[in-house]
């Protein structure tokens, strides 16, 4: 079986964690994984490829150094599975500053009041062009899945100046809201586990990154978390559609 | 030998060219007229806000691109994308009150705002959701409950009670003189109530066509009310060129949009003439005056052309000269310190990244 696992830096955290099973001797002989991340989450909300009917032909010129068009030509006939990580990754929106003047109607104390609608809007705004990448894959009858993005962390700066309840409630509605896009469209999605987070929706400290400014990636540990799912998920081929 | 008669003295004889038509428009290009307007009071860097029927919008937007100290308390959040500002009512005008159309409503907004007025309905149904029936286009979509209706409308209001505050201009551009409002309180609704929420009820709601006299003393009363908060405020009156889209009166749409315009061109003529704080720009002569040739509305004969706010705005500003922009310091995007983190990221996991 082989998987090629693409995406935003949480792509890192993924490839720690495999390592971490290959190391332990418990990477399973008949999966054939590669990682290799386009790059950084922050490009993913602008217009980083054209549709080109088959292929997304890759336009922005820091991910075109990790691939040309995807699928890569050198897999569009071969059986490859895609996982993508990316979709379901919150911090660009939740941890822009103005949290600390606009809330969620129910948390408006002294903060501006946002509706559902706006939040909608903005968030499917920030994923609109993975969603339509996601399309792309999909059209070509491939087979893709989603990875996660850790939730927050109590670490993160961010929680300076927005309220923990805000900042936690966001998160949570947008993964949501995504994971309902995806679910409309039958791409599985390989979940953070409630083993892993808080009740109030924060990470587990033993996830968390080594670097002490990095305030959203998780640890090696975290990613072992998260490839032993993927794993679980390829070895079981739990596609809800499968194409073949 | 017969003499020459002698010349006559009248008030005719010391008036300026452009109290001439000959000067003015007879042998000029309509785009060539000059003298619209002379301002009362000079905006420098006061303090401005705006409201009013569509129109205003665009009196709103240019004041601030050209970088007078517009006021806006209800600014839209840094995550939401420029591009549905206004599909959230956000940068339409200085807070998130939507179209005020008549008077009426304006003065009800105010008193609302310090809590002089509390319509008896406060919700609309819409679809599934609910919307405020003061301001039911003000999102795209209705609100998912009557609690979240009440929590936007009291920041809403609040924000309004505050821009009377620190504002020292309000520019506000009269629209119609039609309104729908509620039998019970005779509070006033933007539009009829069915069309964008709530159902029509001949019963709770009645056609209001204001008279010359409701109209100021409507507009009177706000000046008055708004001058209790702020006693220095100024205001700076405008008439929208935009005909009715419809009339609920038995006139023709055409008979009733010139009705309507000049009941509110008469009144804010007068009130500019009685008040010095308070100032006339004629944008609504220079878009809909018959000598500008209807050459300033799109093919609809009703919507106004860029090409003519451009032209009005050109003469206010003629008046009131844009103040020298600074340069802007652009803040350095929120996300970057979060990309580094990425980039390392990848780099230590990846190496090189190539």
């Amino acid at each position: 079986m082989k998987v090629l696992i693409t995406g935003d830096s949480h792509a890192g955290t993924l490839q720690r964690g495999r390592k971490l099973l290959v190391s332990k001797g418990e990477w399973p002989e008949q999966v054939d994984l590669m990682i290799q991340p386009f790059g950084g989450g922050h490009i993913f909300p602008t217009p980083f490829f054209i549709d080109k009917g088959d292929h997304a032909e890759i336009c922005n010129k820091d991910f075109r150094k990790q691939f040309k068009r995807f699928p890569p030509e050198t897999m569009a006939n071969s059986d490859v599975i895609y996982g993508l990580s990316g979709p379901l990754h919150t911090a660009r929106i939740r941890r822009s500053r103005a949290w600390s003047e606009f809330v969620p109607a129910q948390f408006a104390v002294a903060e501006a009041p946002v509706s559902n609608a706006l939040l909608n809007k903005v968030i499917l705004d920030d994923c609109q062009y993975l969603l339509k990448f996601i399309d792309i894959i999909l059209r070509t009858q491939k087979k893709i899945f989603v990875v996660e993005a850790p939730r927050p962390f109590k670490h993160d700066s961010a929680l300076t100046s927005i309220r923990p309840e805000v900042f936690s409630y966001f998160d949570n509605y947008y993964r949501s809201l995504i994971k309902q896009e995806l679910k409309l469209r039958n791409v599985p999605v390989i979940a953070v586990g409630p083993e892993c987070y808080d009740e109030d929706g924060f990470m587990l400290e033993c996830y968390r990154h080594p670097m002490e400014d990095d305030m959203h990636h998780g640890n090696a540990e975290f990613g072992e978390v998260m490839m032993r799912k993927v794993l679980e998920f390829l070895l079981e081929q739990q596609f809800p559609n499968n194409p073949e | 030998m017969q003499k020459t008669p002698p010349v006559t003295d009248h008030p005719y004889r010391r008036q300026p060219k452009k109290a001439f038509w000959r000067n003015v428009v007879q042998d000029t290009y309509p785009l060539d007229i000059t003298d619209w307007y002379a301002k009362k009071f000079p905006l420098g860097k006061k303090r401005i806000a705006t409201a009013g029927s569509c129109f205003a919008q665009h009196i709103g937007r240019e004041l601030r691109e050209k970088g007078f100290n517009y006021v806006d308390v209800e600014p839209a959040p840094g995550f939401l994308n420029k591009a549905h500002w206004l599909d959230f009512g956000y940068g339409m005008y200085s807070a998130r009150y939507g179209n005020v159309y008549t008077p009426r409503q304006l003065l009800q907004l105010t008193q609302r705002a310090v809590c002089e007025f509390s319509p008896l309905e406060s919700t609309w149904n819409k679809g599934n959701g609910f919307v405020d029936p003061f301001r039911p286009t003000i999102e795209p979509e209705p609100f998912s409950s009557i609690d979240e209706v009440e929590i936007h409308r009291k920041h809403h209001l609040k924000s309004v009670a505050n821009l009377f505050e620190v504002s020292d201009v309000f520019v506000f551009t009269l629209g119609l003189t039609e309104a729908w409002l509620s039998i019970q309180d005779g509070a006033v609704y933007p539009v009829c109530p069915g069309t964008a929420g709530g159902e029509f009820d001949p019963a709770k709601y009645k056609l209001v066509n204001f008279s010359y006299p409701e109209v100021r003393k409507d507009m009177e009363a706000f000046f008055s009310r708004v001058r209790q908060i702020n006693p220095k405020m100024q205001f700076l009156l405008t008439v929208s060129p935009v005909p009715l889209m419809a009339t609920a009166t038995p006139q023709q749409v055409i008979v009733a949009t010139m009705y309507s315009k000049s009941v509110l061109r008469a009144v804010a003529g007068f009130l500019a003439e009685k008040y010095p704080y308070v100032d006339y720009f004629p944008s609504y002569e220079i878009i809909s005056s018959h000598v500008m040739r209807g050459q300033f509305y799109n093919p609809d004969m009703r919507s106004v052309a860029q090409v003519g706010v451009d032209h009005v705005m050109q003469q206010f500003f003629k008046e009131h000269i844009p103040p020298v922009k600074k340069s802007v310091h652009v803040d350095s995007p929120e996300t970057n310190e979060e990309d580094l983190v990425c980039d390392e990221e990848l780099l230590a996991v990846f190496g090189e990244n190539k």
